[in-house]
């Protein structure tokens, strides 16, 4: 066997770095288009997440494919023939089954006509792929617009053109007698019958290729020729490890197996932060695309692993660096969300209680919590405290008998509210706005209600026998 | 309030003083401050259980006594006392004048971080002067532990509103102790300037994240936790570098107090416990000594509140759930009492750490089986806090990226405790998000969490960092101070 010289070594060497490039690119493109959203991406953020999934994949044909290929490679009858077959599978695949469209950037056709009679159909909520509302004066149509809602009478058209990825959304209903409307996206049409008594939501498919332009086109055909070979690979692969299993004496080639044990942790890392990238994809509420925040890091540690051997001082620099950023943001200029730690200019309980701001019935019920824990309380009608809410709030945090309005006058005269004041004892507790609250105490404690009293911006506390003797509530009656 | 402080301090000194000549003094004078308030806190919950109405009058009284008494024990084992003045004591002096100046000063000027759960605590604390045990409003020990009430307890027994100057005081005593112990965990390395630079660059990367910055003064649980969360750890491993049992001591207490400031703290306190048994460097008697204290106490403080069954607004814990974590207690009791055992110690202590994180991962994999969705968006809302939105700004991203990029060049020791606390945690993060929710919001439960484990992460990084370096570990040499 002729021994290679160095020359040819070193081309062979070269060759299949660039052949590991090419396919660690295609794979990148492949996998971008078709699981996290290359389109959704602003431009920086595509640069960044290709690089990233470009290096990674990089290296894992590098370990991992590459060994396998050259053991393939070694016996060329059989690679041409397990070849020609993910070839030929592949195709099948393509033509038989339903391709799943990836959503591309193309200018997309909406036109919804309301061809019968019918008495009005109501278009409401016209939203975009990204869930933005979408300005119905962007709408060419012959119906009526008022307000947030366009009213489409029997002969009525309305048509929308723009380029964007995915679809839009909106909802249609029939009012006085049923309808008929025809929905037509990207040349596809629906007929949809409307009921007087529903409402349909309608949503088009956000994977239709609509009408793209000729350089979309070319882009569209590389996409789907390079995710096919990708596959194709992905096969060959496959088999491979199969025959490489059932071939225990073929040898694979070195690879760099030395570097894989140094590049460890950064594959797993770049791997966890796919996955999460996909699980945010897949899962998440939001239109926003997070996949360049997560794996721009990558990019950087790799950076700082190859800096780490020859710049000693890194990780000093690193954390100096963090402390210096951290404390920069201290500053309002740069951070106008930093939390800050206030000083009490006297500090007290009732203090501390304002200073957190909680709902008004939560600083009621701290104010008072002895007094108020399992008791009844009534509220009047003209009180602040007569919402679902504040009530439900009430009996929770105190774990009432109840709480409800009362059908008795609430607001109190001032003279009645000093009277209160000079007559019986009481505990005062300051409000977050102008005012306090005053629980009015009993001698003993009674299982009669508790009833809620105002005058100007004081609260007053009341316990019923103590209301009844200031002849606050003569007619009301408890149950 | 200034006597009370004062006496506060000596009765930590008191306790400290046990251990004179076996740890260094710089480190006792700190730590006084911690054993000062450990022995408070139990005192006033021997009070509550007895049903005796706390005074401060009657507390200064009891601490009197105690002063008394552990000075007297400390004359008895080491009399005669040939040298009774060394120049290190004044770091005794010291450390009382910082703990009584800057309670005054920070009591003087207030300041305060807080949020509605501050206040529900300063409640409990009212509740427990006035009622006990028996009676609970808004939260109960089923939601928080009582170690932060009892801490407020203080001012109220003097009039204040609520005790605003302990937390910061606290803090600062932790970071004087977080600075000694990351340098003399790197004592020996190359260049000599290191170990205190690592140190000073610890400190400022704890206080220059605004989460940390203003736990300080956050009337709440995290900074508390974070503090006897490494006090625990530390210990441990100083225990384990200086060959010298008595550091552990310091795990011991801080471990109870970690125990008693909240509910999931059980959790983390379990899989320390599991951790260190796993390492096998900690003698069998040693391990009980330390752990036990601890184990009882949480059983029997689970016990109680059982009994009590508290019924308020707010509740992390159903009896149940805590009957199942008292089990749960019972058994590391048993693994630890019957470790020395042949077959325990071949099939199950042998493979621990093999079989904590498989168990963890199982776990986890199981909560995102039964609901993949929340699971997801929990892991979501926690990767958000950590490294956006939780306010730690960079601290995170460098503590954390540091920790997998730098590789220590010489090998080091408890290292796959440390791994196997990180981890470990986070798995706890996963898992309980499952019942507890998470939230992209800087006050999240979890994001507040992420405070507890912080201080333990940087001093594994600085170690690492210094093992990068190089320099020679010195094996089970002596801390400066120590005899």
């Amino acid at each position: 066997m002729t021994e290679l010289t160095l020359n040819e070594q070193n081309t062979g060497g070269q060759r299949t770095i660039w052949l590991t490039i090419v396919g660690a690119v295609a794979l990148s493109a492949a996998f971008f288009l078709r699981f996290l959203e290359f389109f959704r991406t602003p431009t920086l953020g595509r640069i960044v997440v290709l690089l990233a999934l470009a290096v990674f994949f990089f290296w894992c044909i590098l370990f991992f494919v590459l060994p396998i290929f050259q053991a393939l490679w070694s016996n060329r009858r059989f690679f041409w023939l397990l070849l020609s077959f993910s070839v030929l599978m592949v195709a099948a695949l393509y033509f038989l089954l339903p391709y799943d469209n990836v959503p591309f950037r193309t200018t997309h056709i909406l036109t919804v006509t309301v061809p019968g009679e019918a008495d009005q159909v109501v278009l409401e909520g016209f939203w975009g792929p990204d869930g933005n509302p979408i300005p119905l004066t962007d709408l060419d149509t012959t119906a009526r617009i008022e307000g947030e809602d366009v009213f489409l009478a029997s002969g009525d058209s309305l048509n929308y053109t723009r380029e964007m990825t995915g679809g839009v959304s909106f909802s249609l209903s029939a009012i006085g007698a049923p309808a008929q409307v025809v929905v037509t996206w990207d040349g596809r049409s629906e007929t949809i019958e409307l009921d007087v008594t529903s409402r349909d939501q309608v949503r088009t498919d956000p994977t239709s290729w609509g009408y793209p332009g000729r350089w979309m086109n070319l882009f569209m055909t590389y996409a789907v020729l390079n995710e096919l070979l990708v596959m194709v690979a992905i096969l060959m692969v496959v088999w491979g490890f199969f025959y490489q299993l059932i071939q225990p004496d073929l040898k694979s080639p070195p690879g760099w197996p030395h570097g894989c044990p140094y590049l460890r942790d950064y594959l797993i890392l770049t791997s966890i932060l796919i996955l999460i990238a996909l699980g945010e994809r897949y899962l998440r509420t939001t239109p926003q695309t997070y996949a360049p925040v997560l794996l721009a890091p990558t990019l950087v540690y790799l950076l700082l692993k190859w800096l780490l051997p020859r710049v000693k001082l890194l990780p000093l620099i690193v954390v100096m660096l963090g402390v210096a950023i951290n404390l920069m943001a201290a500053v309002p200029a740069f951070n106008q969300n930093y939390l800050r730690v206030q000083r009490m200019e006297e500090p007290s309980f009732n203090a501390l209680a304002i200073q957190v701001n909680p709902y008004e019935t939560t600083l009621l019920s701290v104010g008072f919590y002895k007094q108020l824990q399992g008791a009844q309380i009534l509220v009047s009608p003209d009180s602040d405290f007569t919402s679902d809410i504040d009530l439900q709030r009430l009996i929770t945090i105190n774990q009432l008998e109840s709480a409800r309005v009362a059908d008795y006058a609430g607001e109190l005269t001032s003279q009645q509210a000093q009277a209160l004041l000079d007559d019986y004892p009481s505990l005062e507790w300051q409000k977050r706005t102008p005012g306090a609250f005053y629980l009015i105490e009993a001698d003993e404690r009674s299982q009669e209600p508790i009833l809620f009293f105002w005058q100007g911006n004081d609260v007053f506390l009341v316990p019923a026998p103590i209301a009844k003797d200031m002849g606050l509530i003569d007619d009301l009656v408890f149950d | 309030m200034i006597l009370f402080l004062i006496e506060l301090y000596l009765l930590g000194v008191a306790a400290a003083l046990q251990f004179r000549h076996k740890l260094p003094d710089v480190l006792l004078s700190l730590m006084a401050v911690f054993w000062g308030l450990f022995l408070f806190f139990l005192n006033m919950v021997a009070l509550i259980l007895l049903g005796v109405r706390i005074t401060a009058g009657l507390l200064a009284v009891i601490h009197a006594v105690e002063i008394i008494s552990l000075l007297f024990y400390r004359w008895w084992r080491i009399r005669p006392v040939r040298n009774p003045f060394e120049s290190s004591q004044l770091f005794f002096v010291l450390g009382g004048v910082l703990f009584v100046g800057f309670s005054m000063l920070f009591r003087h000027f207030a300041f305060l971080f807080a949020s509605p759960d501050s206040m529900y605590m300063v409640v409990m604390a009212k509740s427990l002067l006035e009622t006990g045990f028996a009676k609970w409003y808004f939260a109960s020990p089923l939601l928080w532990g009582i170690f932060v009430p009892i801490l407020q307890t203080m001012g109220l027994l003097f009039g204040d509103g609520f005790t605003w100057f302990i937390q910061p005081v606290l803090s600062l005593f932790f970071l004087l102790i977080f600075i000694y112990t990351v340098v003399v965990a790197n004592q020996g390395a190359r260049p000599k300037w290191l170990p205190l630079a690592l140190a000073l660059m610890s400190a400022a990367l704890l206080l220059s994240s605004n989460m940390y910055w203003v736990a300080q003064f956050y009337v709440h649980t995290n900074l508390n936790s974070a503090i006897m969360l490494f006090l625990s750890v530390a210990g441990l491993y100083f225990a384990v570098k200086f060959d010298n049992p008595y550091w552990l001591s310091l795990t011991g207490t801080a471990l109870i107090m970690f125990g008693m400031l909240r509910t999931e703290n059980v959790l983390l306190a379990g899989l320390l416990i599991l951790l260190t048994i796993a390492s096998q460097k900690i003698s069998h008697r040693h391990l009980l000594l330390t752990f036990l204290p601890y184990l009882i106490c949480q059983i029997l403080w689970n016990v109680l509140v059982i009994a009590i069954d508290p019924v308020v607004y707010s509740n992390l814990l159903s009896r149940t759930q805590l009957m199942l974590v008292t089990g749960g207690l019972v058994a590391l009791i048993l693994l630890l009492v019957l470790m020395r055992a042949q077959w325990i110690r071949e099939h199950v202590i042998n493979h621990l750490y093999q079989l904590i994180p498989i168990m963890m991962g199982l776990t986890a994999i199981l909560v995102f089986v039964i609901n993949p969705t929340r699971t997801f968006k929990n892991v979501w809302a926690n990767l958000t806090t950590l490294f956006s939105s939780g306010q730690w700004l960079t601290t995170f991203w460098v503590v954390i990226g540091l920790l997998i990029l730098v590789k220590p060049t010489r090998p080091i020791i408890f290292h796959r405790f440390f791994s196997g606390l990180l981890l470990g945690f986070f798995g706890i993060i996963i898992i309980l998000g499952a019942f507890k929710g998470s939230h992209t919001i800087w006050y999240d439960s979890v994001n507040r969490m992420y405070t507890h484990i912080l201080p333990v992460m940087i001093f594994y990084l600085m170690l690492k960092i210094s093992a990068f370096f190089s320099g020679d570990e010195k094996k089970a040499s002596v801390a400066p101070g120590a005899r």
